[in-house]
């Protein structure tokens, strides 16, 4: 360390206190900067979960005109193909067929208009947390009687139902045009924590949901996993094309939920002001800081450039104090930032039922590290730190030796 | 006076050091009333809305059916009842509504729909919907030349039935008493676009749809619209006294859009927490500059006090210096907040894509202009100043004055 080193760190240690209040603006803004970012990941990762995982899947394929019109008429009527095709994908989990109508439940109790969907229960489990959600009664099973049926917990409420209790399905009929009507029994209660989901759905097998809807084998929704979800933003990849023709489309999440995607990426931007705002603020306390420090040194800077210092070598001074207080806050601020994200990741924010865009926080937000906060941030705050440092610097290589001097009360 | 004259030469001696302090405590007011400003701006539009458009400002319903609504919590809706509630003082408009579901067929396919029962008129003057009428005319409580009722149905209704303005609706369902409801309507509305909250609704005359459930004289939920969506809680209170039955509920909006009300809270916390993250901040920088013009100072203190100046004189100069600092701050930030939030509130910025927070839509970010997005800021400011200002101030009244000269 050269002369300038040593004497720069001899000047931070002589206020110490001011030193450390300086430090201390550095280190929470980088900590807070790091908070910001942990949690913003964390909200983005749960919400995407949420509304992939739950049970949209990561990505759908529909016949093309399906998801615009809402018409059940529109259907994949080939999806054999469609399934061994997505069975060739290496970068697919897992993948289910679906039927979906708008139908009818009525219980002795009350009647409501839900979405009926027919799923395969071995497949669905390998895409949504169907399986894992029951909180009474059973799962549905590929040999149990015909009338199995899973509501969620705040349909049973409404309806009244309990496990076992019948419930008349209907839901209309592609083929003959008219409604069909069949008697089914509660078999599972489910709680996706959704309220969209929990009081809105019901769930069928695929088999009895096409005879039903006279669908013969046809489907109208295959939804399927990839392996990481973040591929599924990736609309580069090959599989895009390779799962879509003239009449079904497969479409990534970004895609099928324009809503959540525009939400997240403002998300993103808010962030970025904030994070500008936070650097305006912490710069102005940075040039403050050291402003103080300068003012009471003012006698000796003058006694330094009348025995000959340089103006730069002046200016070098100011800017390595500036340096090594950026570079010891920059530690603290990352020693605390760790310490906020883990113990806040371990206890975990909860938002309630929060619910954005149709897609609800069904779990506890907890912040997440990511590399970005130990590389960029830190980098920028330091950037931030010495830019702030110029000012000061030119000031004190200004100062005229002979006014400096002539100290008075 | 002379304190204050004081104070004020004191900051005006290093104006360098002053304008950096004012500087970062104007950014941190102006930070703390734009966010103020755009958060309640933007709840303040779409709450004002939603409750007109939707659950009004208070409900009567029978006990329980806000949390599960179901066909058979019912009440008898009777003319002393409505008028009780349109004589308590803030009342402006009430109406009953029947809500339930049903099996709508059109010529052939058949598709589930919401119903709703409601008074045209009373309707009319509470909630938006005669204003989404996109094709046909809005309902009326007059039946047809053949004796049908009239009914309006949501965009979806109408497509996926392939029904159009003057054509036979019939739906069938499920009555109070356990019979089969089922009945032809005349189509004389379609309700707005494909998308919209009330795609898949039916809407038919009160009577048409107490007779069809076999409700006669009951209604499921009374809405109430008061002056402001804020005073909901008060009205609710009033209401329930006037009224004295202890079978009914009266719940303001907050209970009826619960979860909705819950988000917003929390959404509104959070913005506060990175608000006070950051006026933290501030008082760090303010309290390095204000504890410096003090320890620069020693010698006149020590001054002053071997001259006969109280350790509290003192200690008040120093709160005052800081106060009158957060006072200019303040200033500067409001002129400078003003034509930001003005322009939120004139203009807003629009969101690309409209966002549901918990069923409530999002389409704009708006600013509001109050006492309290300029006031609390400025409270925040003053009382961080303050607290700023003990320490330094501590220090200057402690000051023995015989070590203190000798600085000079």
């Amino acid at each position: 360390m050269g002369l300038t080193g040593r004497l720069a760190l001899r000047n931070l240690a002589r206020n110490r206190r001011r030193t450390l209040l300086t430090a201390m603006i550095i280190s929470l803004s980088l900590t807070a900067l790091m908070f910001t970012d942990a949690l913003i990941q964390g909200m983005t990762d749960t919400m995407v979960r949420s509304a992939t995982r739950l049970y949209s899947g990561d990505a759908q394929i529909h016949h093309r005109e399906f998801l615009a019109r809402q018409d059940e008429s529109r259907v994949i009527d080939d999806p054999e193909t469609v399934l061994n095709q997505l069975a060739r994908e290496p970068e697919v989990a897992g993948y289910a067929a679906r039927t979906l109508a708008f139908g009818m439940v009525s219980s002795a109790a009350n009647n409501r208009a839900v979405q009926v969907v027919g799923i395969d229960p071995t497949a669905e489990a390998g895409v949504s947390k169907i399986a894992d959600a029951i909180i009474a009664g059973d799962y549905l099973s590929d040999d149990g009687p015909v009338t199995q049926l899973l509501i969620g917990d705040r349909l049973a409420q409404l309806l009244e139902a309990d496990i076992g209790d019948r419930i008349v399905v209907s839901v209309n009929n592609q083929t003959t045009e008219s409604a069909e009507q069949q008697l089914f029994r509660v078999s599972g209660i489910f709680h996706l924590n959704a309220r969209a989901m929990d009081e809105n759905m019901a769930f069928i097998r695929l088999p009895e949901a096409q005879a039903m809807m006279g669908l013969d084998d046809a489907v109208h929704e295959i939804a399927f996993n990839l392996t990481a979800a973040s591929l599924a933003t990736n609309t580069d990849l090959g599989l895009w094309q390779r799962l879509s023709n003239e009449r079904w489309v497969a479409q990534g999440w970004t895609e099928l939920m324009p809503q959540l995607a525009t939400m997240l990426q403002l998300t993103n931007s808010s962030t970025v002001i904030a994070g500008v705002v936070l650097f305006i603020l912490a710069g102005l306390g940075v040039i403050n800081g050291l402003f103080m420090s300068i003012y009471e040194r003012t006698y000796e800077f003058g006694v330094l450039l009348a025995i000959g210092t340089r103006r730069r070598q002046v200016f070098r001074l100011i800017m390595v104090e500036g340096l090594l207080l950026a570079l010891g806050a920059i530690a603290i601020g990352l020693v605390l930032g760790v310490l906020v994200i883990t113990w806040s990741a371990s206890v975990g924010i909860d938002y309630g039922s929060m619910e954005i865009s149709g897609v609800a926080l069904a779990e506890i937000i907890r912040p997440q590290h990511r590399f970005i906060q130990y590389s960029a941030l830190p980098f920028w705050v330091l950037v931030m730190t010495l830019v702030a440092c110029i000012y000061p610097a030119i000031h004190a290589a200004r100062i005229v030796p002979a006014k400096a001097l002539h100290k008075s009360l | 006076m002379m304190m204050l004259k004081l104070a004020f030469r004191n900051i005006l001696r290093n104006r360098r050091r002053t304008l950096l302090t004012v500087l970062s405590m104007a950014g941190g007011y102006l930070l703390v009333s734009v966010q103020l400003s755009v958060t309640e701006g933007s709840y303040d539009q779409v709450l004002d809305f939603y409750t007109r458009d939707t659950t009004g400002h208070v409900q009567v319903t029978v006990e329980g059916y806000v949390e599960t609504p179901t066909l058979y919590k019912a009440f008898e809706l009777t003319d002393s009842l409505l008028q009780t509630i349109t004589s308590v003082p803030g009342v402006q408009a009430v109406t009953p509504r029947i809500e339930s579901s049903a099996l709508g067929y059109g010529e052939s396919r058949s598709f589930p729909v919401n119903v709703r029962g409601i008074d045209p008129e009373r309707e009319a003057a509470l909630s938006y919907l005669a204003d989404k009428v996109s094709a046909g005319r809005y309902l009326t409580n007059e039946p047809d030349a053949e004796g049908y009722a009239g009914v309006m149905i949501g965009a979806q209704v109408a497509r996926q039935l392939s029904l159009g303005v003057g054509d036979e609706l019939i739906l069938v369902s499920q009555g109070a008493d356990g019979s089969l409801a089922n009945d032809l309507y005349r189509v004389q509305g379609i309700l707005g676009q494909a998308g919209d909250a009330e795609e898949r609704w039916v809407v038919m005359p009160l009577a048409a749809a107490q007779s069809f459930y076999v409700l006669p004289g009951e209604v499921h939920r009374l809405v109430i619209l008061g002056a402001d969506y804020r005073d909901a809680q008060h009205l609710a209170e009033r209401i329930e006294t006037a009224i004295a039955a202890p079978e009914l509920a009266v719940s303001p909006w907050q209970t009826v859009a619960r979860e909705f009300y819950e988000t917003m809270t929390a959404d509104k916390e959070g913005g506060m927490i990175t608000l006070y993250v950051i006026v933290f901040l501030v008082c760090i920088g303010v309290l390095n500059t204000v504890l410096m013009s003090v320890l620069e100072r020693t010698g006149e203190f020590g001054v002053l006090k071997a001259i006969g100046t109280s350790p509290s004189r003192l200690f008040a100069l120093i709160v005052l210096e800081t106060l009158l600092l957060a006072v200019i701050a303040c200033l500067i930030g409001g002129l400078l907040a003003l034509p930001i939030n003005l322009w939120f509130t004139l203009q807003g910025i629009a969101l690309a894509e409209p966002m549901e927070i918990s069923g409530i839509v999002f389409s704009h970010y708006r600013g509001q202009m109050s006492t309290y997005v300029f006031g609390f800021p400025l409270l925040v400011i003053l009382i961080a100043a303050f607290l700023i200002a003990i320490m330094p101030g501590i220090r200057a009244a402690r000051i023995v004055p015989v070590d203190a000269m000798r600085t000079l």
